[in-house]
């Protein structure tokens, strides 16, 4: 029986000597941390210094669940992974739901820092507060199904949850991510990382407890939260039966559907074929993380096209974005294909779909021909070369080497003035949403601190029109500074710390108040967080705490990426987005020019405290808790005001 | 004067297609439309009032704008907008 939200253990995990050491958790690190990002980023800051080979053994992936992963808080099984990307260069961070997170926490580890690189392949088991490691001779060359299944057998127990990587990320491709069930830590490469440390997988098995120290008050506070789910008027008669899928259909009415590696935003709009209502009918089954009432995540079949009866779990809107609208694909049948051949080579969906876009119009402009890339007839809408092409990346096979390390480095090979093409922030390329006219989203995408990420500061206020903490209108850059910080903040602090689902933010995890972002508001509209974490843990995470918390984390993580020599100049959209406008439909006209991003990254810059390079004020630092970093960024000669 | 009409989850249903061109006059409101289709269409009840951004259950734009940057139900219509119903998603 574990007491108050966390274990009390961590894990030092030494491939190098096959050594693991269990520590107690620092209380100092939970006080200032909490849990998820938060240990995550501190964890890399300290023990990562600049220039680190993000593939060598001096890179750490850690594990960190939150106090309230594995507790009955609904939506709490989640999990951050953290590294230095090998794709990006900056913090590598993804999340990811399902059991995995829950497993491991009962497990006994409030963390794990995993660091070195075995000899030969391994994967570690956890349980009841050990670790042991494993040869992984026999499973090196395996895809994820076969790999956890093989895992689960030689454990002689199904109950366990396996985080593995396919045979991308034993290739070391930068596509590669980490699956754990069926689900991604997506993007940024990091299952590359743990192929580099000839790491398979973690198998987790939890037969702990938590408990609560508090529960009338947490119970209270987790009635009402759910009460706020029930209330809420589509949250399960939408988003429970749809996930995320209506989202092909919603963004293409606003026209920010992003077609054609964003060539074609407006002109292309596979509603008919790959939209919300098709995909629908091919649902068989939902397949909730654990403790969730809304299971969002369905499982679908092919019915018709040219892959049917193909299945998968999945595909969540992102993928059939990156396999449909920018790859300009309409069989759904191969979007599914596309998604589970994905996940059982372990590669990221948005990485290789726009990677594959990316390819896809250099050959129609004539940049690629059919003998660069091995006789595969790459034009938009080809989507036997695009299934095609995600096998060749896999494996590095053919033109497939060209394309396994994303779509930056793609077009350092290729050069001939393929980067305009390249639709990315800071080498990670841009998901789903057409920031020309979604302005807070687009602000986003260029400053948070893994890249071109929607999941660090989703402007849902845009994208679905909820007007908490305001309403706002999508197409103006106006008051979008300080509401880009507002959902970069809230993500940490309310998600990725304790952990909830990020889904909830804007789907009853807020309490609700009149609209505004002031601090007393905002203090207000997450009370539950709050609640739920101080009652779990007997720590009194206050509101203001929690929003201290969000920007020492965001903050820090910035400091990580400019001590790696990341500055303003990284936090600019790919250059398509200012100077080509959207070219047809609701959304027509609209651009982010190099003026309005200038304006939007001085208020961005002013809001966080930080100067006009984007460095944080040593004053800022100090309120955050964060004075040696000051230090640190002036011994590298970046003088903090 | 011509509206066309996206229609999305109950409304879909309801209307039993995906886009519909609707016939009206001059100078009609937002308003006026939606209760024409709530006329039409017993069964679907948009909430007109409800004031959650426009209505609680859904997400009304005009030409993909949303309705509270214009004039909400007062927007007054011109020949060949487009008004999409859409049920309130969210998530992402
Ligand atoms: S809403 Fe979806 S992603 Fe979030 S916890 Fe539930 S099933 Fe998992």
């Amino acid at each position: 029986m574990y007491r108050g939200g966390y274990t009390g253990r961590m894990a030092w995990i030494d491939l190098t000597k096959k050594e693991t050491r269990i520590a107690a958790t620092d209380p100092k690190l939970t006080r200032l941390y909490m849990g998820g990002a938060g240990f995550g980023v501190k964890l890399l800051y300290d023990l990562v210094q600049p220039g680190t080979d993000p593939l060598g053994p001096s890179n750490v992936l850690v594990f960190a669940p939150g106090p309230l992963t594995g507790t009955s808080a609904p939506c709490s099984s989640r999990i951050t992974v953290t590294g230095r990307s090998p794709l990006t260069g900056v913090v590598g961070m993804a999340t990811s739901g399902g059991e995995f997170p829950a497993e491991m926490k009962l497990a006994g580890f409030d963390i794990i820092v995993i660091q070195g690189q075995a000899s030969d392949p391994v994967y570690l088991v956890l349980e009841k507060g050990e670790v042991s490691f494993r040869s992984a001779e026999r499973i090196w060359g395996t895809n994820t199904t076969d790999c956890q299944l093989f895992i689960k057998e030689e454990l002689h127990n199904h109950n366990f949850r396996v985080a593995c990587i396919g045979q991308a990320g034993e290739q070391q491709s930068l596509c590669s991510c980490i699956i754990n069930e069926r689900r991604a830590m997506g993007r940024k490469g990091l299952g590359a990382v743990m192929g580099a440390k000839r790491l398979k997988a973690i198998a987790v098995r939890g037969d702990g407890e938590l408990e609560i120290v508090d529960p009338p008050r947490f119970n209270a506070e987790r009635r009402e939260l759910l009460a706020r789910f029930k209330a809420h008027p589509t949250l399960y008669s939408e988003f429970g039966r749809h996930g995320t899928s209506a989202l092909v259909d919603l963004t293409s009415e606003m026209g920010i559907f992003p077609a054609r590696n964003y060539a074609g935003t407006g002109l292309f709009t596979p509603t008919d074929q790959i939209g919300y209502e098709v995909q629908a009918k091919d649902i068989i089954r939902r397949n909730p993380c654990r403790k969730c009432p809304v299971a969002c995540s369905q499982v679908r079949v092919a019915q018709s096209g040219d892959y049917i009866g193909v299945l998968t779990e999945g595909p969540e809107f992102e993928t059939s974005w990156a396999f449909g609208g920018a790859t300009g694909v309409t069989d759904l049948s191969a979007i599914y294909l596309a998604d589970r051949l994905c996940d059982e080579y372990g590669l990221d969906t948005i990485t290789v779909g726009a990677t594959i876009a990316f390819a896809m119009e250099l050959f129609e402009r004539d940049i690629l021909t059919i003998d660069e890339t091995d006789g595969l007839e790459l034009r938009f809408g080809n989507h036997k070369a695009m299934i095609e092409l995600i096998h060749r990346i896999a494996h590095r096979r053919s033109f497939g080497e060209v394309l396994a390390d994303g779509a930056l480095r793609a077009s350092q090979q290729i050069g001939r003035g393929s980067e305009r093409y390249v639709m990315h922030v800071k080498g990670l390329e841009l998901p789903g949403y057409d920031v020309r006219a979604a302005k807070a989203q687009g602000l986003n995408y260029a400053t948070a601190f893994t890249g071109g990420d929607h999941n660090r500061g989703y402007a849902f206020q845009e994208i679905f029109g909820v007007p908490d903490p305001i309403q706002v209108d999508r197409f103006i850059p106006d008051g979008k500074a300080e509401l880009a910080m507002w959902n970069q903040v809230m993500e940490v602090a309310l998600c990725d710390c304790p952990t909830f689902c990020s889904f909830m933010i804007s789907e009853g995890l807020l309490r609700e108040t009149e609209q505004g972002m002031s601090q007393e508001l905002t203090e207000q509209k997450i009370g539950t967080v709050s609640e739920m974490v101080s009652a779990a843990t007997a720590i009194e995470f206050s509101p203001s705490e929690l929003i201290l918390l969000g920007e020492r984390v965001n903050t820090l993580a910035r400091c990580f990426n400019l001590r790696e020599g990341f500055s303003r100049k990284d936090d600019y959209l790919p250059v398509r987005l200012s100077e080509e406008p959207i070219p047809a439909g609701p959304s027509e006209g609209y651009l982010t020019s190099r003026a309005e991003q200038d304006g939007l990254l001085n208020e961005y810059y002013e809001v966080y405290g930080y100067d006009q390079r984007g460095v944080p004020t040593r004053e800022r630092l100090r309120r955050l808790s964060l004075e040696s970093v000051a230090d640190d960024l002036e011994a590298l000669g970046l003088d903090p005001e | 004067m011509k509206v066309k009409l996206r229609c999305f989850g109950e409304v879909r249903t309801a209307v039993g297609s995906r886009e519909i061109i609707l016939e009206v006059p001059e100078q009609t409101t937002l308003h006026g439309l939606l209760r024409l289709l709530e006329t039409d269409n017993p069964q679907i009840s948009l909430g007109v009032f409800e004031g959650y951004g426009f209505c609680k259950r859904f997400r009304v734009l005009i030409n993909g704008r949303d309705t509270f940057t214009l004039q909400g139900t007062d927007t007054t219509l011109v020949n060949g907008d487009i008004v999409t119903i859409f049920p309130l998603i969210v998530g992402g």
